[in-house]
């Protein structure tokens, strides 16, 4: 049966031929957001014993879905990599591949496209809906198909909470041709695109807020090629006036900021009550520091959508840079809170086997680190703190983890302590309140055990408990001058108390055996969740220690990322590119060929510097010859072909 | 008041900052409690009054408009200005640019760049700080363009481009000097050296397109500048030699460290100066000897015009001796010399047009023809000016001498250029282009005779004072070679095919080709002879000079009887080209294991002095 296995392709073995397609059929209703990525089904038979076949299914994404002849030509390439296995091994005994289907699911039309085809035969094309039922695929539907596609590519590539194992990603724009294309379909579609949602911080979506749009704006911000989309912008917005807001943010992304600035003021004098423009003005305000115009331009944005997060987090972000932080509490409070979803999934039957291969003459050594540490991380997992395994901010989502974000970005200015304090001033608890209410004084008694592990946590770490005694002042007072602090945002504060509980501990440990002379040892699991914690807590200088403590013992692809981001900012280009290498190397070691934030990075680099002195300095580096090709596929050639200031340089 | 609704309710509870009112109809009514009256408590009554407020909202719609106005003005108006970019200093090497401080308006400044040639060459670091930049390392008199590219948030701005060109090797305007401890006459006579040679205005202190810095001592705060930055540290006569020599002087043997005893002279003007020059030249006689010996042996090696020399140079022999039994004739004999002297710098002028372009090329290292062809011109100006000064000098008696001691040190330079020639030799050889090869075979020619010429005076006898006399009447012969030399060009001009001549109709500047196509013909022939001469014994004198001049007279009638073979004739000589450049490095290898001592010296002050030429490029 190992014979039967792509060699350089992964898939899984179905139990049963077919249940993966079937699985996939019975949850096309659930699919809310953009939908799964494609699946391929493949059915092999035995060239000896033809009765006897396999079903094996894999996913990918970027693969050009617009059309019928593009999606066959992919399943078409499957059966070269199975031939190359024949010449491989020599044997008689080969498989070769006789039916595949190719699975696209269109967002817009709510239809799961297929392409299906017969080896020797011919190729079937239909659209299976949610019940089952098969449509004709006409041309508006393979461009809606392409567009979901490529939106699934550019938001979702980078995504690591929902990865699917065996997931090919490729890029789905890798060429001019292939942008010119992308922006028709995007102009055919742009009417249609708030059928797609938006954001998990945003309520209702609109015609310049949704998928579509999030989807144009991640593909500029990858490549600097902003004409195509000026032009489909300036188009729009004869018919659809709101566009200009689309068109202010492109000029700001373009750093042309005076034309924007003239574009949000001739658009506000029409829509003088457009939160969306308001604030893109106000987030310009920002950065020029003008505080004071800001605010005006925020308050106005929430009186404009009081319903919308992105309104009062505006304003909480304004009375931050001005440091009225009582104010910024009470916006933070009044945020509407929404319910995140993940992204859409199906169950899948267990499959019989799973064969994920390394790509051809891939330098394993280079991430042996990582095989040491899949034997590592089974002894690291019974070492690791259960603790610090189980901190809740890693699991913080949408509008929670924004607003958790904003939290402690008003720690990092003033402290805790200081923190509590204004807390205080402006919010009455639940608990507080209710205990002032509270007529009888049968409450029970707090647990001693209880009370006296707190004092004991409390001596270690220095920090005061977010419980706040009860205030000396009148009951009336109290109530009616305070505020009720909402649940979820209490909730946030005592996520963030057991962050800073844990970094607290740890440097008071670290100073302490440093004092001593002795050596700090800690798992690297360990290591890389305390970088997290030091990073959400603006401690960049302790990420960093922490992170390289980890990347010592184990390949780690979150301390590699987030050193990527604090590089990146320090303009270290030496560390940046390894960091770079290393993050592409582990990607096409799991079948990832694409990741816009990989490229984001690398086009600035080139922008900033040239590509002459990134090359010098990667050949300068030890790296493997193998990493340094593959970097000059994904990186550089794609820079030429798309003409990235400074390619040539 | 019409639009004024009142009603009564009812507070039916106060929850944490929210108060449950109840109307009369039975609306339920979500409230904030902070706005109801502090005394109020369930089942309290409270009147509402609720009306449109009209003004209000004009006045909030307003300032909201003010608002927009404001930020409009700010930052909607104006965008940054291009740089201004301009030329501060241009020296041979380097170049200083200079830039107005950037108008950036309210946009971010996010790079600042300088493009050479459409390539960027320099990221300005502290941009709103740096208004110059010099650039080091460019060629000789060779054209850059620049420009200075301003990158904002709110937009690209590049600056207009400008064109500069690096200065000649004769070009002294963009010396500019920095002095520091300066006693006054010595500060005088470098106001006057500077105005003379046009260079810059003197600088008090070190800027960064200082390239010189004066003193007459060491010490002080700008001195140390200067050595921080690396600027040479001079003294005032480095400046002198420059304008002597109209050119820029190696740096070599003029830093101020190196003169312990400088502060003795320190009381020395311009004049005293050039006084304080002439004992110099003197030690140097000695090597001026030498380069006579070198150009009777190159006059001796041309044999059909060697039996007239024979009779001139015996001749000049007897005169000595005559003049000596008759002391009043003596300084009408000296003065004599000196027209002839004055007359030959005027044909070598003229006769040396074509062997400039390869001198004027390696001195200035311009792979380009076309530079060298610029070059032309100012070596004449500057020959010109030599020959001014010599006639000026004519005029004083007691100037003669110092006529006598510069006219060697004519003589010096082509021997001199010979081994500057033999350096290049291998640069020369990778030009692709003809007249790189063209200049390649006169150099090697040059160089087969400046060895021979050295074998011979080998051989010779010792150096004595009768032999200085004589060589300078070799130098009264050498105008008679050139105008023989020109005349039989005539001659062969005359006698060439009407082929020759038809192409002369048609294009002025194939006459030039033909001309030098004739050279070829004629120094070819002597040149193998020459090798052939070094392949053998040296036999007796009387044979060598009948030998060479049997030999000669042959390929001049090969060359009347076959006109229309001139093509074959030419493939032939480029063969014997090849063949020559294996009898050179033949010549080369025999001779160094027979070069007298006494010649050792002189080659390694040649090599010396070719690459301090190349060091001071370098240094500038």
């Amino acid at each position: 049966m190992s014979d039967s296995f792509f060699k350089d392709i992964p898939e899984f073995l179905e139990t049963r031929v077919n249940e993966s397609l079937d699985a996939r059929s019975k949850s096309i209703a659930q699919f809310k957001e953009l939908g799964p990525p494609d699946q391929v089904n493949t059915i092999k038979v035995n060239a000896k014993n033809p009765s006897k076949e396999v079903g094996t299914y894999h996913f990918v994404s970027g693969v050009d879905a617009s059309s019928s002849a593009s999606l066959a030509a992919y399943l078409n390439t499957l059966s070269y990599s199975l031939d190359k296995s024949q010449q491989w091994f020599g044997k008689g005994n080969a498989w070769r591949v006789s039916h595949g289907v190719y699975c696209c699911y269109n967002v817009f039309s709510q239809v799961d496209v297929r392409v299906e085809a017969k080896i020797p035969g011919g190729v079937d094309t239909y659209a299976i809906d949610e019940n089952g039922q098969k449509h004709i695929v006409d041309a508006r539907m393979w461009t809606e198909a392409y567009m979901s596609e490529v939106l699934r590519s550019l938001l979702y590539s980078d995504d690591t909470n929902s990865r699917f194992a065996g997931h090919r990603r490729f890029n789905p724009i890798p060429n001019p041709d292939a942008e010119l294309r992308f922006f028709e379909a995007a102009e055919q579609l742009f009417t249609l695109g708030y059928t797609l949602g938006s954001s998990s911080e945003v309520r209702v979506p609109t015609h310049v807020n949704n998928h579509l749009v999030r989807g144009i704006f991640a593909y500029l911000k990858q490549t600097c090629r902003y004409s195509a989309a000026l032009n489909l912008f300036e188009k729009l917005r004869v018919s659809i006036p709101e566009v200009s807001v689309l068109l202010a943010e492109l000029y700001l992304l373009m750093d042309h900021e005076v034309h924007a600035v003239r574009i949000l003021h001739d658009s506000l004098l029409k829509q003088r009550m457009s939160a969306s423009l308001l604030i893109v003005q106000v987030k310009f305000l920002i950065s020029k520091e003008r505080y004071d115009l800001a605010l005006i331009c925020a308050k106005r944005a929430v009186h404009a959508s009081p319903s919308e997060f992105a309104t009062w987090a505006c304003l909480a972000d304004v009375y931050l840079h001005l440091e009225d932080f009582k104010s910024a509490l009470l916006a933070l409070n009044s945020c509407p809170m929404y319910t995140y979803y993940e992204r859409d999934a199906y169950p899948l039957p267990p499959s019989a086997r799973a064969h994920l291969p390394f790509p051809v003459n891939f330098p394993k050594e280079e991430l042996e680190v990582e095989n040491n540490a899949q034997n590592g991380y089974t002894v690291s997992t019974e070492i690791t703190d259960p603790y610090l395994a189980r901190l809740p901010s890693p699991s913080l989502r949408g509008t929670f983890a924004k607003a958790y974000e904003m939290l402690t970005l008003i720690c990092a200015k003033i402290g805790w302590d200081e923190l509590l304090r204004v807390r205080s001033a402006v919010f009455v608890m639940e608990e507080e309140y209710r205990s002032l209410n509270d007529i009888t004084e049968g409450n029970a008694s707090p647990d001693q055990n209880e009370v006296a592990e707190e004092s004991v946590a409390e001596e270690v770490v220095g920090l005061d408990k977010p419980e706040t005694s009860v205030g000396s002042l009148p009951k009336n007072a109290t109530v009616q001058s305070k505020r009720l602090c909402e649940r979820w945002l209490d909730n946030l504060f005592m996520v963030l108390y057991e962050d800073l509980r844990v970094f607290t501990i740890w440097r008071a440990e670290y100073t302490h055996f440093k004092s001593q002379g002795l050596a700090y040892r800690k798992a690297p699991a360990e290591w890389e969740i305390l970088g997290e914690v030091a990073f959400r807590l603006h401690h960049r200088v302790e990420a960093v220690e922490a992170f390289c403590a980890c990347l010592e013992s184990m390949f780690s692809f979150k301390a590699w990322k987030t050193l990527l981001i604090i590089y990146s900012e320090d303009n270290n280009i030496e560390l940046v590119l390894t960091a770079i290498a290393k993050l592409t190397l582990y990607n096409y070691r799991w079948y990832q060929e694409y990741s816009p934030f990989l490229l984001e990075q690398m086009k600035n680099r080139i922008m900033q510097d040239g590509a002459l002195k990134m090359k010098s300095i990667l050949a300068s580096t030890r790296l493997d010859p193998y990493i340094l090709n593959l970097i000059h596929k994904l990186y550089f050639e794609w820079a030429i072909a798309f003409q990235i200031p400074g390619h040539e340089l | 008041m019409d639009d004024t609704n009142q009603f009564m309710v009812s507070v039916a509870k106060i929850d944490a900052g929210m108060a449950i009112l109840l109307t009369p109809s039975f609306h339920i009514i979500e409230f904030p409690s902070v706005l109801l009256p502090n005394d109020a408590t369930a089942g309290s009554i409270i009147d509402i009054s609720v009306h449109h407020n009209k003004e209000e909202e004009i006045a909030r719609e307003t300032a909201f408009d003010d608002v927009q106005k404001e930020i409009f003005e700010t930052y909607g108006q104006k965008l940054p200005s291009p740089p201004v970019l301009k030329l501060k200093n241009a020296t041979q090497t380097s170049i200083v640019l200079e830039w107005d401080p950037l108008q950036l308006s309210t946009a971010r400044l996010k790079s600042l760049c300088l493009y050479r040639n459409n390539v960027r060459v320099l990221n300005i670091s502290n941009p709103m700080t740096t208004h110059n930049a010099k650039l080091s390392g460019l060629s000789l008199d060779t054209e850059y363009d620049f420009s200075l590219v301003l990158d904002t948030t709110a937009g690209t701005f590049p600056s207009k481009h400008i064109t500069i060109k690096t200065l000649r090797m004769i070009d002294l305007t963009g010396i500019q000097v920095c002095v520091g401890n300066m006693v006054p006459n010595e500060m005088e006579a470098l106001q006057k050296c500077i105005e003379r040679i046009h260079a810059r205005p003197i600088q008090t202190s070190v800027r960064i397109d200082t390239t010189h810095f004066i003193c007459s001592s060491t010490g002080g705060p700008e001195y140390e500048k200067a050595k921080a930055a690396n600027i040479p540290i001079l003294g005032l006569d480095y400046l002198l030699k420059c304008e002597s020599e109209g050119r820029l002087v190696n740096v070599s043997g003029f830093y101020i460290e190196n003169r312990a005893s400088y502060n003795a002279n320190a009381s020395i003007n311009s004049v005293e100066a050039a006084q304080n020059a002439a004992p110099n030249l003197n030690a140097t006689t000695e090597q001026p000897k030498n380069t006579a010996e070198v150009a009777q042996g190159a006059a001796s090696a041309k044999a059909p015009q060697q039996t007239t020399q024979q009779g001139t140079q015996n001749s000049a022999n007897a005169e000595p001796s005559s003049s000596a039994s008759v002391p009043a004739e003596a300084p009408e004999t000296e003065a004599e010399q000196s027209i002839d002297v004055s007359s030959d710098i005027g044909l070598r002028s003229d006769s040396s047009k074509p062997n400039e372009a390869p001198t004027s090329s390696e001195n200035i290292k311009a792979d380009q023809p076309e530079n060298s062809t610029k070059q032309e011109n100012p070596e004449e100006d500057m020959q010109i000016k030599d020959a001014e000064e010599h006639s000026n000098l004519e005029s004083t008696p007691a100037a003669q001498q110092t006529s006598e001691v510069e006219a060697n040190n004519h003589q010096e330079k082509p021997s001199s250029l010979p081994a500057v020639e033999q350096i290049n030799v291998n640069e020369e050889n990778n030009t692709p282009e003809t007249e790189g090869l063209e200049d390649e075979k006169e150099e090697n020619n040059t160089a087969a005779e400046s060895l021979i010429n050295q074998e011979e005076t080998t051989s010779g006898e010792a150096v004595t004072k009768s032999t200085v006399e004589s060589s300078a009447n070799e130098e009264e012969a050498e105008p008679n070679e050139i105008i023989e030399e020109n005349a039989v060009k005539s001659l062969l001009n005359q006698e060439g095919p009407a082929t020759n001549e038809e192409v002369e109709k048609n294009n002025a500047n194939s006459e030039n080709a033909n001309g030098l196509t004739d050279e070829k013909i004629i120094e070819a022939p002597l040149d193998t002879k020459e090798n052939s001469d070094d392949d053998k014994p040296s036999p007796a004198a009387a044979e060598d000079i009948g030998t060479n001049g049997a030999i000669e007279e042959i390929p001049q009638v090969s060359e009347v009887l076959e006109p229309e073979k001139a093509h074959t004739t030419n493939l032939q000589l480029n063969a014997l080209d090849k063949e020559e450049d294996l009898n050179i490095t033949t010549v080369k290898q025999s001779s160094e294991p027979t070069a007298d001592d006494n010649l050792i010296p002189n080659k390694e002050a040649e090599i010396i002095q070719s690459s301090d030429e190349f060091e001071s490029v370098n240094i500038d």
